[in-house]
């Protein structure tokens, strides 16, 4: 049983064209997904103004350039190199970050508005979980910690296997991202204010410049924690019910659903976070804690807060001692 | 009909239940998956972060987690069922009597594939890899084509004769409907690279229209050749109706997902969902051309024979 030749012909040219086809889908760059490309719009000229000195400073999303002045926050110097390395991040977060996080860092996505909790939007310069004091921006390397170990019980995954550069590539870009976002909404509150656009974001970037050096954004010191015994878990449970006010937000069996913020009767919450999102404070009987379920995660969120949500900080109210006892009652409560 | 034992007829309507739920279900909304991004709307396996894989509170589940871990919950759930259900057919193949050894041993094939596309998909979570999706999406058609395989093999057009084909039409039809078969497996390939923003998109467009024509002179061949063999005739017929489809739908894929469509206007909930149905479509139809393309090549290859030689 032998073929045509036209059949051999035939066949050698599809196994060629197969070759072809393979060297073109793994040789050439995937585009960069345009689905969530858009447009921005202003209120005003003097918007469409800022951000045209935004662009200037920073390039755009898809063409990121290092600005001067971020060097202390850990964001690339500017030139070449440092633009190469944005770039490469941008590359990366076209790929694994943008269909939740947005092209523009907003998380303007519909995968976003398919997830609880909803991936973060970069354009208010706040990230949630930090290492840092209460009321500092995060330091560069919670933004490393984030993407190389994600947050428990998110959508937000570990990409510690991300390959060669690409990880601290896309730490630098997220940085970018975040120290534009913060310039961003200072300069646009200074010209609603009444400044003019050029005054409004020279003194906006010179504000983030300072406010996001490590200097000032200091990393919380955590001190040992002393054992974790009966005694301190009824210390604990003593300060949640009464003088740290946890209950109220809490709820007094740490449910969640506290008289603050829920409304039982219409069922519904009634805190909002930075990003206008309804506020819920965790379930501490589950255990699940987004910032970590370590000790020192768990000292850290009482001393300094959750950034940009209701949580408030406790470090300035509390001793060190007290807050250990709240970790050793909301170890407790979860069983563990 | 003596020769087609119980058993055997058990495990073919059992089979089919097993296809259409892989396709209908597991496949479906795994392709919605992907289509949404919300492979990793938690990133633990087989659970919830602790909760159980047959929890149907899928109202506190999107509560808790969002609407995308629904999505992914019901895909686990549909490929445990899917799981069963070869698991099923694998047993009345292996403890009934008169099943053929050749029928055992693809119940079996069928039965270690399901299990590994499982653990694949478990990986991928697991591990937060691209690279692991797009081998869950190539093992998701090699389950297929392996049930797909099972299904002829248990059925009772199997136990007639094979058909008696001219030599060399029998050869070209081999030949070519196991190119076009082989050909879209590399394509199915590159769509899964595709998908998980590991490939090119002329890559893909470039296999796509290779192996489309590979299987169009293959289902041409089996309509001629097949002449006075209905069951060649119906393949062909299938696998023309499916392929048609299918480059209608990757026009309106690359037209809304890489085109001029692709950026719609700002939270346009409406726009997104199309983006998602239109590319759904594309990925099961695309199983339903491998299908057709699978079942065409193992028509040729088993169940023709040549009837005498070329003059």
């Amino acid at each position: 049983m032998s073929l045509r030749p036209g059949d051999k012909v035939g066949l050698a040219a599809v196994v060629l064209g197969a070759a072809a086809g393979l060297v073109l889908l793994l040789r050439c760059q995937p585009g960069e997904d345009v689905r969530w490309n858009r447009a921005p719009t202003f209120a005003s000229p003097a918007e469409a103004e800022l951000h045209d000195l935004l662009v200037a400073a920073f390039g755009s999303v898809e063409a990121p350039r290092a600005p001067a002045g971020f060097g202390a926050a850990g964001l690339p110097a500017p030139g070449d190199e440092g633009d190469a390395r944005l770039r490469l991040g941008r590359g990366t977060w076209s790929t694994q970050c943008m269909h939740c996080h947005g092209s523009e860092g907003g998380a303007e996505t519909s995968t976003a508005a398919l997830l609880h909790p909803r991936p973060r939007d970069f354009g208010l310069g706040i990230l949630k979980f930090t290492s840092t004091v209460a009321g500092a921006p995060p330091a560069r390397a919670d933004i490393e910690r984030t993407v190389r170990e994600g947050l428990p019980y998110t959508a937000m995954s570990a990409f510690a296997k991300l390959p060669g550069p690409a990880l601290p590539c896309v730490v630098d870009y997220t940085l970018w991202m975040l120290l534009r976002g913060a310039v961003w909404r200072d300069a646009r509150e200074r010209l609603g204010a009444g400044a003019a656009p050029a005054a409004a974001f020279t003194a906006a970037v010179a504000a983030v410049a300072h406010a996001w050096d490590p200097e000032q954004a200091r990393v919380l010191a955590v001190p040992a924690a002393p054992p974790d015994t009966p005694a301190a878990r009824a210390r604990g449970a003593a300060l949640f019910d009464g003088a740290a006010g946890c209950a109220a937000c809490h709820g007094a069996d740490g449910g969640g659903r506290g008289p603050s913020t829920w409304d039982a009767g219409a069922q519904h919450w009634l805190l909002a976070d930075a990003w206008g999102l309804p506020a819920q404070p965790r379930d501490l009987r589950a255990g699940q804690y987004h910032g970590g379920n370590r000790a020192e995660d768990l000292y850290r969120r009482i001393h300094a807060g959750v950034k940009g949500t209701p949580m408030p900080a406790h470090g300035e109210r509390l001793t060190p001692e007290q807050i250990w006892d709240l970790v050793a009652h909301l170890r407790a409560l979860a069983g563990q | 009909m003596s020769d087609y034992p119980a058993s055997l007829r058990r495990a073919h309507a059992v089979t089919w239940a097993a296809l259409l739920v892989t396709i209908g279900l597991t496949i479906g909304i795994g392709g919605t998956i992907t289509s949404t991004e919300v492979g990793m709307a938690y990133p633990t396996w087989p659970d919830i972060n602790g909760g159980s894989l047959f929890s149907f509170l899928y109202g506190q589940l999107a509560a808790e987690y969002g609407l995308g871990s629904v999505v992914e919950h019901t895909h686990r759930q549909a490929g445990a069922l899917t799981g069963l259900l070869v698991l099923s057919a694998a047993l009345l193949c292996w403890c009934g009597r008169g099943v053929p050894k050749p029928a055992r041993w693809l119940a079996a094939a069928a039965l270690l594939g399901t299990i590994a596309q499982g653990l694949l998909g478990a990986g991928r979570v697991l591990a937060n890899s691209y690279g692991g999706a797009v081998l869950h999406g190539i093992g998701a058609q090699a389950t297929v084509v392996l049930i797909v395989a099972l299904l002829m093999r248990t059925a009772p057009a199997w136990t007639g004769a094979p058909a008696a084909l001219e030599a060399q039409e029998a050869a070209r039809l081999r030949a070519w409907s196991g190119a076009g078969f082989a050909l879209l497996f590399v394509n199915l390939f590159a769509a899964a690279s595709l998908r998980q923003k590991q490939g090119a998109f002329p890559g893909h467009l470039v296999l796509a229209l290779v192996a489309s024509a590979a299987l169009v002179v293959a289902a041409a061949l089996a309509k001629r050749a097949g002449g006075g063999v209905p069951r060649l005739r119906r393949l062909a017929r299938r696998l023309h109706i499916a392929l048609g489809a299918q480059i209608l739908l990757g026009i309106a894929a690359w037209l809304w997902l890489l085109g001029p469509f692709a950026a719609g206007p700002a939270d346009d909930r409406g726009h997104f969902l199309a983006q998602a149905v239109i590319a759904t479509a594309h990925l099961l139809n695309g199983v339903l051309v491998m299908a057709a393309a699978a079942a065409l090549w193992i028509e040729a290859r088993w169940r023709t024979r040549a009837e005498r030689p070329v003059a």
